[in-house]
């Protein structure tokens, strides 16, 4: 249900967008705390929770389309009488409540990923609203396509930097056996850590007491690190954390952070959404 | 510029002359072809990233090249210059069963990987039709698909990182060994690129499992309705099997006529489904797949009760292509999507369209996948034949975008459907692809004229390369 005066039309939302910014891209604001910075640097919120409209559900192709700000819980509800799901198993139970354009965008591990996929998996699909207000679309609901170069997968995980998404395709799942992991209190400070998997004993054996959540087969360890702290590393892994503001996102892959400069500088060159998305990028872009 | 070529690498490793020039004017595509100019065969990473930066500074555009088997014209040269060609890139760099990864030169050939893993009861997922040439580069560069993908997906999943040569010269590293990635996942835009980003050179793949057990079953039906609707069934039923691939009767012919294989005299399709995994929940998935077949009437049902029977139930599949060379002199295999429920109805227009402009079509297909290849066979020396060739392939994929599907399953954009991504992209989509390109910098000369249409400098450049086998 759209709040007062909330935009729920994908028009009011390109007038929203083009009347001012820069602007944060809001949701449920589940995934806030692991926004980087998590300050605002200026920004207004522009949210999306007021289009969360069901497009379309093409039982017989498994293939449902959603606008984004359509939270989790509400695409289970749809497609559970169908026998059909999305086989995602949140880590912490407040992400059931995220919006699938927040849930993409951040792009968290879940806990039935070593057997059901993930987002890389689902993602048939996004129309975006691009940041001078263009409408541009990438992907179909064919299951299996290679038109084109795939934005829609380079937008995973890519915090709302490449523009607001307002819809997305996902493929569904018969699930017939599904008892994935329970969800776990979300920490204070989530310390989110993927290794090899010949790595993973002993990584794991590295957080006596402190693992949360852990998940062998996609080398996934979840613990609980105080800010300002640090973990042992491992060859070839890489680290998310939560509520450690300018710590949340430490890239330490140089060609990925230079690609992700020339990504902001080539999709959003005025730094209009999101810009605070990454901490190496905030201090350039404020 | 084979004089500059000589200076970087040895004698042996520049090929240039008529033949040179003949051989790597085109890939299995072979309808458009133009030449390069000199044709490199490097054998390590710095080796490529010596010729890219030549050809950056002389701005020479150059093309990567895998084994040739694309079916789009993805490594034709466009304009020319230099083919480096990833062939004697093929070592194996490292296997570590523990992590489940490999580290393989990227002209290491698709089948080698999983030959590579087999001692350790893993395999590289990735099955492309080609895969016993088909390069590991090519795969990436395509991404590529196969049989299998409908349960493993296609190349992309299995890849954690890339060495790619950058267009100016420079030597990146994209992806991280652990699943995933924090931030943006670069390597996705990278695979399936078509090598129009830089030249791959090697890679880290993930290896999967062995499964415990496979069933596998061929199905043979009167109508090719009574087999695609067996399709749209299997699929809402909401079983994954390994595999579901589509035969038609015409290509049962061929196979009779090139290996005499047999099947019932009055079948006008074929379903090969294979489901592997644990024994009990295969058993289980086979028993509703062979319900659904039944209810649809299949006439014969064959199973594989041991290893060399599913051998035998495969060879039609795997044997279809070659068998096409019997119906005509000249083949070409089509490739588009369409949402799997919408199969009986597409397959019903393939069918009317080549009637309607005079050309022969035979069909197999992934059709787990809704991935049609309808193949015209055709006599090229007839007058006018080409004309109606092309503008019934054109109908086929306009239709697959009417019914919400892809110009392009697996074999990929290239130059055959460089204007008709059209179809499926506004400006603005295409647009944002191009910008997404930008992010890898000055891309211009590296594999020009492929995937986006209206580059500088192709449109005049068209003329010469296009119908240019005809």
């Amino acid at each position: 249900m759209a709040g007062c005066g909330m935009v729920t039309t994908r028009e009011g939302l390109v007038e929203q967008l083009k009347s001012g910014g820069p602007w944060r891209i809001a949701g449920s604001g589940v995934h806030r705390p692991f926004a980087s910075k998590g300050e605002s640097l200026g920004q207004e919120d522009i949210t999306i929770l007021g289009m969360g409209a069901l497009v379309a559900h093409d039982m017989a192709d498994h293939v449902v389309v959603a606008e984004a700000g359509m939270r989790l819980r509400e695409l289970q509800a749809h497609l559970q009488p169908t026998g059909q799901m999305l086989p995602y198993a949140p880590l912490f139970p407040e992400l059931a409540e995220a919006t699938l354009g927040g849930l993409v965008s951040m792009n968290l591990p879940h806990l039935a990923e070593d057997r059901a996929g993930s987002w890389s998996d689902w993602v048939l699909g996004m129309t975006f609203l691009r940041p001078d207000g263009t409408v541009a679309r990438s992907g179909s609901r064919a299951v299996k396509s290679v038109a084109g170069y795939d934005v829609h997968h380079l937008a995973i995980g890519a915090r709302g930097t490449l523009g607001i998404i307002v819809e997305v395709i996902l493929r569904t799942a018969t699930v017939k056996v599904w008892n994935p992991a329970p969800p776990v209190p979300i920490p204070a400070c989530p310390w989110i850590q993927r290794v090899r998997l010949g790595d993973y004993a002993a990584a794991v054996a590295e957080y006596p007491g402190a693992v949360i959540a852990q998940l062998p087969g996609s080398g996934l360890i979840v613990a609980d690190v105080p800010a300002g702290q640090t973990r042992r590393r491992w060859p070839g892994d890489w680290v998310m954390r939560g509520g450690c503001g300018a710590q949340n996102f430490t890239w330490d892959d140089p060609v990925a952070a230079r690609l992700f400069r020339a990504m902001r500088a080539v999709m959003d060159p005025d730094g209009r959404l999101n810009a605070d998305a990454l901490p190496q990028l905030a201090g350039e872009l404020a | 510029m084979t004089h500059a070529m000589r200076q970087l690498l040895r004698e042996d490793q520049v090929v240039a002359g008529a033949a040179a020039r003949r051989v790597y004017d085109s890939d299995a595509y072979g309808v458009d072809r133009f030449p390069p100019a000199v044709v490199v065969l490097p054998e390590s990473t710095a080796e490529v990233a010596s010729v890219v930066r030549w050809c950056h500074q002389q701005q020479v555009p150059f093309t990567p090249r895998g084994a040739g088997t694309g079916l789009s014209g993805g490594v034709m040269p466009a304009l020319g210059g230099v083919v480096i060609s990833i062939k004697r890139l093929d070592r194996i760099l490292a296997v570590e069963p523990e992590n489940r990864l490999m580290h393989a030169q990227a002209g290491c050939v698709n089948l080698a990987l999983t030959r590579a893993a087999h001692a350790h009861g893993l395999h590289f997922a990735p099955d492309p039709s080609s895969q016993s040439v088909a390069t590991l580069g090519g795969n990436i560069g395509m991404n590529s698909g196969g049989p299998h993908t409908l349960k493993y997906g296609v190349t992309a999943p299995h890849i954690r990182q890339v060495t790619m040569v950058d267009p100016t010269g420079e030597v990146l590293t994209i992806g991280t060994l652990a699943p995933g990635s924090p931030g943006p996942h670069f390597l996705s835009v990278v695979i399936g690129s078509e090598g129009t980003l830089g030249v791959i050179t090697e890679a880290w793949v993930n290896l999967t499992p062995n499964p415990a057990g496979y069933e596998t079953a061929l199905a043979s039906f009167r109508t090719v309705r009574d087999a695609t609707q067996s399709v749209a069934d299997i699929i809402a039923l909401g079983v994954t099997p390994a595999a579901l691939e589509f035969i038609d009767r015409k290509i049962l012919e061929a196979l009779k006529a090139a290996f005499g294989l047999e099947s019932p005299s009055d079948a006008e399709a074929v379903l090969l489904v294979e489901c592997d995994g644990d024994p009990g929940p295969i058993h289980e998935e086979m028993r509703q797949i062979r319900e659904v077949l039944a209810r649809n009437g299949a006439i014969q049902v064959e199973t594989a009760a041991n290893p060399a029977e599913r051998q035998r139930l495969w060879t039609a599949r795997k044997k279809a292509y070659g068998a096409m060379g019997r119906l005509a002199p000249t083949v070409v295999t089509h490739d588009g999507v369409i949402p799997r429920s919408k199969l009986p109805e597409m397959l019903d227009f393939v069918y009317r369209v080549a009637e309607e402009h005079g050309v022969g079509v035979a069909n197999m297909f992934h059709a787990g996948d809704g991935n049609l290849h309808p193949v015209f066979y055709f006599d090229d020396r007839e007058p006018g034949m080409i004309d109606r060739v092309v503008r019934a392939g054109e109908a086929i994929i306009r239709q697959c975008v009417a019914l919400g599907g892809s110009v392009t399953g697996e074999h990929g954009v290239g130059i055959e459907k460089v204007d008709l991504l059209a179809l499926m992209f506004n400006e603005s989509d295409r647009q944002m692809m191009a910008d997404v390109k930008q992010i890898f910098g000055d891309t211009t000369l590296c594999n020009p004229c492929k995937v986006l249409p209206s580059q500088k400098g192709c449109l005049e450049h068209m003329r010469r390369w296009r119908g240019a086998a005809w």
